[in-house]
């Protein structure tokens, strides 16, 4: 983990309030977190980003009336310095796998522990791909099974 | 000139000349004086000039034949000339002359005119012809007159001639006739018959022979009427009234009477007489003849009543009577009798009217040979009924003979036999049928009929036998043999049945073994007709083969009914398993779910645990926030938990072999706690740090069996306890093993439940919810592992279901367990950062930026941190796929440093140092990705 000067920038895309309510009051209490801001749907989503230009993006894998799959790949061409990372409840191989071929810097799951979460966060903006072991897990699996 | 005229001829009186000239005028016929050789006209006296019309002026002076018509003059012109040549006079009689004389107005009439002519010379004083003088007469009347006469003379001529001409004919006529009535007396002598000849008053004047014989009379006493003396007295009467009347009227006399022979019996005679009549009508003499007529009375009288018994018998039969010449060339009329048509007259195409064009010859030929052979006709023949179509007829004709044996007729009756002969064809094509059915059909057909005696033993005889017999029984030629001959052995049992079918009528199906191949057959009998012909049907057929297969259909539907059993109960116990399965992963999806919304629950629960924990200063404050954060991990771990129950535990990220019991057992824990009552305690304990090659979900499945399993066994008790625990056990040059235990405290197994409680399908209960697997799921998903379950069990002493599960050694320091590495790395090329990027498991703790680009993208990286190549070996051997690439450190008795190559030849595996730094991790990489590069060239 490298040495940052600025605090980083985060933007989290998640339909659930609460949740986003709650990663807000977190990174703001850690240091090297930047709270950017949140969107609930895609179009709010792309406009934030292509304001601030976010070093992650926490994006939500089921939003009800946004097709993620096609939010995702926008999201990565609009702002290519930007880490967009997945963050669900749940990880079936062929999400994750179709995630990380889109440009998804990572699959983080929900109950990953909240340090896990933080120093994930930061290794996404230093440009690693970051995964939960059973996302992670589920991905080789389906690798070895002919992906 | 008149003056020449009137000077006269000296010897004639001084008046003659005015004589003359006044005779002249006053003559009625015309005269016309000539003179010279000219014959110039020098007077013409008024007849004339009446005759022809002309004037004197126009005829005075003129040669005569221009002055006169021409007809006139030519005809005297040549006469003129030749009288005043010679002097003398001339006369033309009767000239005639037609039509140029009227023609031009000379006389009124028409027709032939004659005119006579009279011319004399003149004479001159010199007496030489000075002229001449003509005198026309009309001789019209004299010519005609004398042309009657003429006609009458030659009339009387002839007359004459044919008188005598006639006079001897008569002569030869009379010399003929007294021939002739002396051949006639011979001819009448000679003849049968009675014969006579009367005068015309009907007096017999002459009577031949055969009078006086059969009469035995003398010609004097039959001479004139003495033929009455041999008449019947009765009848004399009559006969000579018919007499008198015929010689009266001259017309024919006829008559049957009786006369007397001279034996003095009468016999019937037909008299008959003509009357010879001369020219005027008047009978001359009368010829008679009479003959006996007796014999041909009778005759009459016999045929007529045999015609009287004909007419009955014809009118009694309905058959069609005829008569034919005795040539067949005239068919007599006969009564169709509404069967052919009606004969009304006799005609001569009885042939081409009657009968089929085809049959004529047939019926010529059959009529020529009856004649010749004077015998009887018989044929049957088509012909034409009176509807129109063609009909049979049996027609069959006797000829009549005369006295000579001749053939006088033919007598014959034609019967309409067209419904027998239809009927006939009828059964002629039934019968046909019949025969190619029975040749053609595929059973054996035969005709039986009894052969023995009474009081022989029972036998039949085959009468027929279709082609199909020798191939359905496998036995030529049976027909002429009997049963008992072609059947020894059975011969007698089938005689018997068909005595039976030929006693009772009643057919009778049954089966029959034959000794000769072995075949069976199957027969059917019935009896022909009613019997009296004691034939008996009999139809067969081989099957053999269809017996064996009815056979082996019955021994294959038991083996189906006995298999249908087994597998409707396996079925049925399979049925409710999948239910109580399917219960269970519904339960289980419904859990996934649950799961991941319970990770969405909570993790803005545990941010904001996390920002007031550390925002917090009270300690106890501190405190509060653990215990709430412990909750929620454990709740955490619950749903985490419950995702191992999902049907399809890949998709809910379960599928991985257990890394860590430890924390498997933290999430499982609660649901091994739901499997069992509430009064029972489920305690559960595990080491951690190990690991073991068993999927989370399937051990989780084989834990929950065996926790449910002895919580139905305590379901009886108040209380009871079931221990999971795990402990790993060294095993001196074995292999090490992990142990799990699954303990409770019930009743225990007795030892018939013990013996079998591993095979399928074995329950002692009935489950409402189940794996729907059993202890050999169990087995299964531990034996897989290459482990196995040790079961020991007593009554009363409780059960403890032990899973021996090998592994690798354990994890000490610098000696990890490959278990614990499944999610080492995964090399892909994001298309952020266009290079390859690791992920790497916290253990490792190395994390490079970036990596070498030829790494084969998508290649699953692991890391294995096991130095036994022999265990990571069968590690990958079993669990890697060939896209995956296996970097692992070296093993401590080969020493650090970077040795790229694999040892014990395996390619997949790169070696790493132990503490590998980035570069080595880099060139590890490299080196494993040219591996697997050219291994998926290889394949």
């Amino acid at each position: 983990m490298g040495e940052r000067a600025e605090p980083v920038g985060i933007i989290m895309v998640d339909d659930n309030v609460p949740a986003a309510e709650a990663m807000r009051r977190w990174c703001g209490n850690d240091g090297t977190l930047s709270w950017l801001g949140s969107a609930e749907a895609g179009e709010a989503a792309a406009l934030l980003v292509a304001r601030h230009r976010p070093a992650v993006v926490l994006l939500d894998v089921e939003m009800p009336g946004t097709d993620t799959f096609a939010l995702l790949p926008r999201l990565v061409a609009e702002s290519p310095e930007t880490a967009v990372v997945m963050f669900s409840g749940h990880c079936q191989p062929d999400v994750v796998g179709r995630a990380l071929a889109a440009g998804a810097a990572g699959y983080i799951l929900k109950d990953e522990p909240m340090a896990s979460i933080g120093t994930m966060l930061l290794r996404a903006a230093a440009g690693e791909v970051v995964m939960s072991a059973a996302a992670a897990a589920a991905y080789v699996r389906a690798a070895e099974n002919g992906g | 000139m008149p003056d020449k005229l009137q000077q006269p001829v000296p010897e004639h009186p001084p008046e003659f000349p005015q004589l003359c000239r006044f005779l002249a005028e006053a003559s009625p016929q015309p005269m016309v004086a000539v003179e010279g050789l000219t014959h110039l006209v020098r007077y013409a006296n008024p007849a004339f000039h009446q005759l022809l019309g002309i004037e004197d002026q126009h005829l005075l002076g003129r040669r005569f034949k221009n002055a006169v018509p021409e007809g006139l003059a030519n005809t005297c012109a040549a006469m003129l000339g030749r009288v005043f040549a010679t002097g003398t006079s001339e006369a033309l009689i009767e000239q005639e002359h037609g039509p140029d004389v009227w023609a031009k107005g000379i006389v009124a009439a028409k027709g032939p005119t004659h005119w006579s002519y009279l011319a004399w010379a003149i004479l001159g004083p010199d007496h030489t012809p000075a002229g001449v003088m003509i005198q026309v007469t009309d001789a019209t009347e004299a010519a005609r007159f004398r042309r009657v006469a003429a006609a009458v003379n030659e009339a009387l001529l002839v007359s004459g001639v044919r008188q005598h001409e006639m006079m001897e004919k008569a002569a030869v006529l009379s010399l003929l006739v007294s021939q002739s009535e002396q051949r006639l007396r011979t001819m009448a002598d000679a003849m049968p018959q009675l014969a006579s000849m009367a005068s015309a008053d009907g007096t017999v004047q002459w009577y031949n022979k055969r009078w006086y014989e059969y009469t035995g009379a003398t010609p004097v006493q039959l001479h004139g009427s003495g033929w009455q003396s041999v008449m019947d007295p009765q009848v004399l009467p009559a006969v000579l009234e018919n007499w008198m009347a015929s010689v009266a009227t001259g017309r024919p006399f006829e008559m049957i009477f009786p006369l007397r022979g001279k034996d003095g019996t009468f016999r019937a005679f037909l008299s008959r007489a003509e009357a010879l009549k001369d020219a005027d009508g008047n009978v001359t003499q009368w010829f008679g003849t009479t003959t006996d007529i007796d014999q041909v009375q009778r005759a009459t009288e016999a045929m007529r009543q045999s015609e009287e018994r004909f007419r009955a018998l014809v009118t009694a039969s309905s058959d069609v009577v005829y008569r034919m010449s005795a040539d067949w060339s005239i068919s007599h009329p006969f009564d169709g009798r509404n069967f052919i048509h009606d004969t009304n007259a006799p005609t001569r195409d009885w042939l081409t009217r009657h009968i089929h064009p085809d049959d004529q010859p047939m019926v010529m030929a059959a009529v020529q040979q009856a004649i010749r052979g004077k015998g009887v006709y018989e044929l049957e023949h088509r012909v034409r009924l009176v509807n129109g179509t063609w009909g049979w007829t049996f027609s069959r004709a006797v000829p009549l003979l005369d006295a000579a044996g001749e053939i006088t007729e033919w007598f014959g009756a034609a019967s309409n036999v067209t419904d027998r002969k239809q009927a006939e064809e009828a059964l002629r094509a039934s019968e046909d049928r019949y025969r190619t059915l029975f040749n053609s059909i595929d059973d054996g057909f035969c005709v039986i009929e009894k052969s023995n005696e009474a009081g022989e033993p029972s036998d039949f005889r085959y009468i027929e036998a279709n082609p199909a017999v020798e191939a359905q029984s496998g036995i030529a030629g049976v027909v002429g043999k009997t049963m008992r001959q072609v059947f020894p052995t059975i011969g007698e049992e089938w005689c018997e049945t068909f005595d039976n079918v030929l006693a009772t009528g009643e057919p009778i199906r049954f089966e029959g073994g034959l000794v000769t191949d072995g075949r069976v057959l199957e027969l059917y009998a019935f009896r022909v007709e009613d019997g009296t012909n004691r034939r008996v049907a009999v139809i067969f057929k081989d099957i053999t083969a269809r017996k064996s297969a009815e056979q082996e259909l019955l021994r294959h539907r038991e083996n189906l009914e006995r298999a249908v059993e087994q597998r409707t109960a396996e079925l049925s116990e399979s049925v409710a398993k999948l239910v109580a399965s399917e219960r269970l992963a519904a339960l289980g999806t419904l859990a996934a779910g649950l799961g991941h919304d319970i990770a969405n629950i909570t993790m803005p629960i545990r941010a904001r645990l996390d920002v007031l924990a550390n925002t917090l200063d009270s300690q106890e404050g501190k405190g509060d926030i653990d215990a709430v954060m412990r909750g929620i991990e454990h709740l955490n771990n619950v749903s985490a938990g419950m995702r191992l129950l999902a049907l399809d535990p890949e998709r809910a990220g379960a599928s991985a072999p257990v890394a860590d019991l430890a924390q498997w057992c933290s999430q499982t824990t609660a649901l091994f706690r739901s499997a069992v009552a509430r009064h029972i305690t489920v305690e559960c304990s595990m080491p951690s740090g190990v690991g073991v090659p068993i999927a989370a979900h399937r051990l989780a499945q084989a834990i929950y069996n065996l926790v449910q399993n002895a919580g139905e066994a305590m379901a009886g008790q108040k209380a009871g306890r079931i221990g999971v625990s795990g402990e790993v056990a060294e095993q001196a040059g074995r292999a090490r093993v992990v142990l799990l235990r699954v303990t409770d405290d019930g009743p225990g197994m007795p030892p018939e439940v013990l013996a079998h409680c591993f095979e399928p399908y074995f329950s002692t209960k009935g489950r409402t919810i189940s794996t729907g697997m059993g202890l050999g799921m169990v087995k299964g998903i531990v034996e897989a592992a290459g482990g196995r379950v040790l079961l020991e069990s007593a009554p009363g002493k409780g059960t403890t279901f032990t899973l021996s599960i090998p592994v690798a050694p354990a994890a000490d320091q610098g000696t990890p367990s490959p278990a614990r590495l499944h999610t080492a790395a995964v090399s892909i090329r994001h298309p952020r950062t266009a290079s390859l990027a690791c992920l790497f498991l916290e253990q490792l703790d190395v994390s490079p930026r970036r990596m070498p680009s030829d790494i084969v993208p998508g290649t699953a990286i692991w890391i294995v941190d096991d130095p036994d190549p022999a265990q990571v070996a069968a590690y990958l051997d079993a669990h890697i796929h060939r896209r995956v690439v296996v970097l692992g450190p070296p093993a401590p008795h080969v020493g650090a440093g970077p040795d790229h190559a694999s040892e014990g030849g395996d390619s997949r595996v790169v070696r790493l140092p132990a503490v590998p730094t980035p570069h080595d991790l880099r060139q590890a990489l490299t080196a494993a990705g040219r591996a697997a590069r050219s291994r998926m060239g290889e394949g």
